[in-house]
């Protein structure tokens, strides 16, 4: 019974690694350019929901109005005025840029508003519900549903309106896509919005029942790595499957290993895929 | 033409410079206030370890974002074995052992699986990451509570403990002059040549005659070495090491970031880099008091400059090689009668 | 017939369901010239591949002289003697033409100063010892090219691969590289040239082989093979009028 607790949580905070991945694999699907920015996007987006509960008392679902925005507007910025300019250098360069800006927001972070655990104490944050001898918590269902739905939202835009065949067209054939005058960047910049929006969805749906501190988006990033490593790169869809199973793998992690060493076995995951299949466990047949 | 004599005179300014700059830091070191000995040492043993980082990252093209795996290993097993009574020296070679095993296993297993580029960069991470995650947990190396070495008073160069700051800083910056004179004769050895070659193409290079695999893992194997020593030096200045610091991602950004500023590849690069670097962190820490996160802005903003100004870094300025797209038109040449020969 | 310097037998590659390479057999006779001809995906570069290590063959072997080769890494192909250019034009670029060279040369010398001259003296032999400092990625494509050629000079080899040395070129530049293959000729080295130019395969090669999906669809003198009708169907029909 202790597994299949353990396998629920994960598996309801894997759709939120899901939700995370996704955005990331989007972004290297279209660009080749693994972000390493995304998890600390995400933990900006925190940020900006706890600033809104303590000075505001904005509940967070209702912070998604204006942090999915503001985020999609930062991603568009980071795009048109940083990642543009790489968009031709060597991939080394382009990692490296994104975890310039990983850094940057990091230390800013920690400037603006020091290194603290924070907190959003809100009434719902430990609701939990009995399912078959199986605690579910209310919070972590509501990040799950609704991280699968906007992850289904983003598969239908990208295969059923002209934006998502302009992104698709981008991803394959950026030469070809030009031609027929699709406008390169600004569908990049659309694309990296869209994919820091996402991960603003995802942080606001943590924080009801997850702490804020600066640091709090790199372990995301790593993991949304691991995910991405499982389901491919440029797969959107696999990145989603991968979350769910990293989340499982990482409650049943928590179970079996002691201590903080529950995240030691993702780690060897990600390793082991990275080495033996670094196309991930999909490949890209179902890519974007 | 200017271009052409800064291109020739390009390393010869840069090792005036840190020339210039070390026979300061030597001059001036016994008047230097405590604060200022503990930013100069920090600085200088950055120094190091950027050029250790330098002979895999920059030579060999392998971008390691996970060097302070090596330097934990280093750190750490001087750290626990000085705990059992063996000498910090006797630590500090096993330590560059164990970490040289670990590089080559990494250079080894990333050859023979084709892990190339970012994917490299993300699992050298994810190495140093499961060492960190091990290492707060491992009880028989402290755990979260992490190493406190003995401290005897009293000066001693066979403890490697001194009782004050002064040895410490010749001992760095002898370590710094040592690998620099390494990486500049590797720069002329036939090695260097074959490391910068696989690092453009490993194909073309295997086509003629270099065994990739082979150098790529010596160069792992050498930097990964290198670097323990800075760890063993690390644990022996501060005689405190705990696993989310000397495994943490931070020490392997600063090792890689001045190497960035300074020019990927090149012998002075990385020291020109943490010259230039050393005065804008001390800047950001009194502009922000010394809260938490100045020092990463400054990485982070360095590293757009650079990345989108610098590409070839500070020693790109010396060496002015305008990128073309397209080669410059063949010389046109008087043509050859036409099987002449047969 | 002269002795041979190497012998491919029945070579094959697969990638997923396509047979690249189909049990291609050949010999080469010392101080040949044996010229490599076929359309587009015709398996000529992955043989290349074959022969020279970059890729591991399925099945077949591949001696020089006595010595077989199979499934030997490049590197130490390389250093049995056999060197090769790539069609898709590689020089190391952040190297200078020297340093591109003298990587080859390292082979026949650990000695700095005789690689050096060794480098020199292959530069020399393409007519690059104007461009010898400059930085390879600053060539233009004729050029690069002959680095091609001088790098696999460099390694002092008695076999040499030509990948397609003129494709790309500019027509101006053709003639100089013809000379540059009757030079290499002369010196002694028995070379497998691929080609598209028909005017240079006629030109450079005693002997022709033909291939077609991966196998070896004629094989004798040039003029008997530019005859032979399968050549003329699947090939030359097409592409001898616009060479």
């Amino acid at each position: 019974m202790l597994y299949a607790q353990s396998i629920v949580s994960g598996l309801l905070i894997g759709g939120v690694y899901g939700l995370i991945a996704v955005g990331l694999s989007t972004v290297f699907g279209v660009m080749k350019i693994i972000n390493f920015a995304h998890g600390t996007i995400m933990m900006v987006g925190m940020f900006v929901v706890y600033y809104a509960w303590r000075a505001l008392g904005v509940t967070p679902y209702v912070s998604l109005l204006f942090v999915v925005p503001l985020l999609f507007l930062f991603g568009v910025a980071v795009q048109l005025v940083l990642v543009e300019r790489v968009i031709d250098a060597p991939p080394d360069q382009q990692l490296i840029l994104t975890m310039g800006l990983s850094l940057f927001l990091l230390g800013g972070a920690q400037l603006l508003w020091g290194a603290d655990f924070r907190t959003v104490d809100v009434p719902y944050g430990n609701a939990a519900f009995d399912l078959a001898g199986v605690s579910v918590s209310v919070p972590r269902l509501v990040a799950f549903v609704a991280a699968g739905a906007l992850a289904g939202g983003l598969f239908w835009l990208l295969r059923r309106t002209d934006l998502g065949r302009s992104i698709r067209a981008v991803a394959e054939q950026p030469d070809a896509a030009a031609a027929v005058g699709i406008n390169l960047p600004w569908t990049r910049a659309l694309t990296f919005g869209i994919a820091t929006g996402c991960v603003g969805v995802a942080g606001t749906l943590l924080t009801p029942f997850y702490y804020v501190t600066p640091q709090v988006g790199e372990p995301f990033t790593l993991i949304a790595f691991v995910v991405v490593a499982l389901g491919g790169l440029g797969n959107p869809a696999g990145a989603f499957v991968g979350g769910l199973l990293v989340g499982a793998i990482e409650g049943l992690g928590g179970a079996l290993l002691p201590g903080s060493t529950k995240q030691l076995l993702i780690f060897i995951v990600f390793l082991l895929v990275l080495v033996v299949r670094p196309q991930g466990l999909f490949g890209r047949r179902v890519a974007l | 033409m200017i271009a052409n004599s800064w291109s020739r005179h390009g390393p010869r300014v840069a090792a005036l410079l840190v020339g210039a700059a070390a026979l300061t830091i030597l001059v001036t070191a016994p008047g230097m206030g405590g604060y200022l000995m503990t930013v100069v040492i920090t600085a200088v043993l950055f120094a190091y370890l950027a050029q250790c980082w330098n002979i895999v990252g920059g030579y060999a093209g392998r971008f390691s974002f996970g060097h302070a795996a090596f330097f934990g290993v280093g750190a750490y097993t001087t750290g626990v074995l000085g705990q059992h009574g063996v000498n910090p020296w006797l630590g500090l070679l096993v330590g560059a052992a164990f970490a040289a095993l670990l590089g080559a296993a990494l250079a080894v297993v990333s050859f023979r699986f084709g892990v190339r580029g970012p994917y490299f960069a993300l699992s050298t991470l994810a190495l140093a990451e499961t060492l960190r995650v091990v290492f707060t947990n491992w009880e028989f190396v402290g755990a979260a509570r992490g190493v406190m070495v003995d401290f005897s008073p009293g000066s001693s160069l066979a403890a490697f403990q001194f009782d004050s700051r002064l040895p410490y800083l010749y001992l760095i910056l002898g370590l710094a002059a040592a690998v620099t004179a390494l990486v500049a004769a590797l720069d002329r050895h036939r090695v260097g040549l074959y490391l910068r070659a696989l690092r453009e193409d490993e194909t073309v290079a295997a086509s003629l005659g270099v065994d990739c695999q082979r150098y790529a893992t010596y160069a792992s194997a050498l930097s990964a070495a290198l670097t323990a020593v800075g760890g063993a030096f690390y644990t022996q200045w501060l005689l405190f090491i705990e696993a989310p610091t000397v495994y943490g991602v931070e020490i392997s950004v600063a090792m890689v970031i001045p190497v960035l500023l300074g020019g990927v590849g090149t012998v002075w690069g990385p020291l020109l880099g943490s010259l230039a670097l050393a005065p804008i962190q001390e800047g950001a820490r009194a502009l922000f008091r010394d809260r938490p996160g100045a020092d990463l802005v400054v990485y982070g903003i360095v590293i757009a400059v650079v990345i989108i100004y610098l590409p070839r870094g500070i020693m790109g300025l010396f060496t002015p090689r305008p990128k073309v797209d397209q080669p410059p038109v063949a010389p046109v040449t008087p043509p050859v009668p036409v099987g002449a020969a047969r | 017939m002269s002795a041979a310097v190497m012998r491919v037998d029945a070579v094959r590659k697969r990638f997923g369901g396509l047979v690249a390479v189909n049990d291609v057999s050949f010999t080469l006779g010392a101080g040949e010239v044996l010229g490599v001809v076929g359309p587009n995906g015709a398996g000529k570069s992955t043989l290349f591949d074959l022969v020279s290590g970059v890729r591991r063959p399925d099945a077949g072997t591949v001696h020089v002289g006595e010595r077989d080769i199979s499934g030997l890494p490049a590197h130490r192909v390389a250093r049995v003697g056999l060197a090769r250019t790539f069609q898709k034009l590689r020089p190391l670029a952040g190297l200078s033409v020297t340093d591109n060279v003298m990587v080859g040369a390292y082979c026949q010398t650990r000695r700095k100063a005789r690689a050096r001259s060794i480098a020199a003296e292959c530069v020399e032999a393409v007519g690059l010892t104007h461009k010898a400092n400059e930085d390879a990625d600053r060539l233009s494509t004729g050029q690069r090219k002959r680095l091609e050629v001088a790098r696999a000079l460099a390694t002092g080899p008695r076999i040499l691969l030509l990948d397609e040395i003129t494709a790309g070129v500019d027509p101006s530049g053709v003639p100089l590289l013809i000379e540059l293959i009757h030079k290499l000729a002369r010196m002694d080295l028995s070379i497998v040239v691929i080609e598209h130019r028909m005017r240079v395969i006629l030109d450079v090669s005693h002997r022709l082989l033909a291939m077609h999906l991966g196998t070896v669809i004629a094989e004798g003198d040039p003029a008997t093979v530019m005859r032979d009708p399968t050549v003329i169907e699947r090939y030359l029909g097409r592409s001898y009028v616009d060479s």
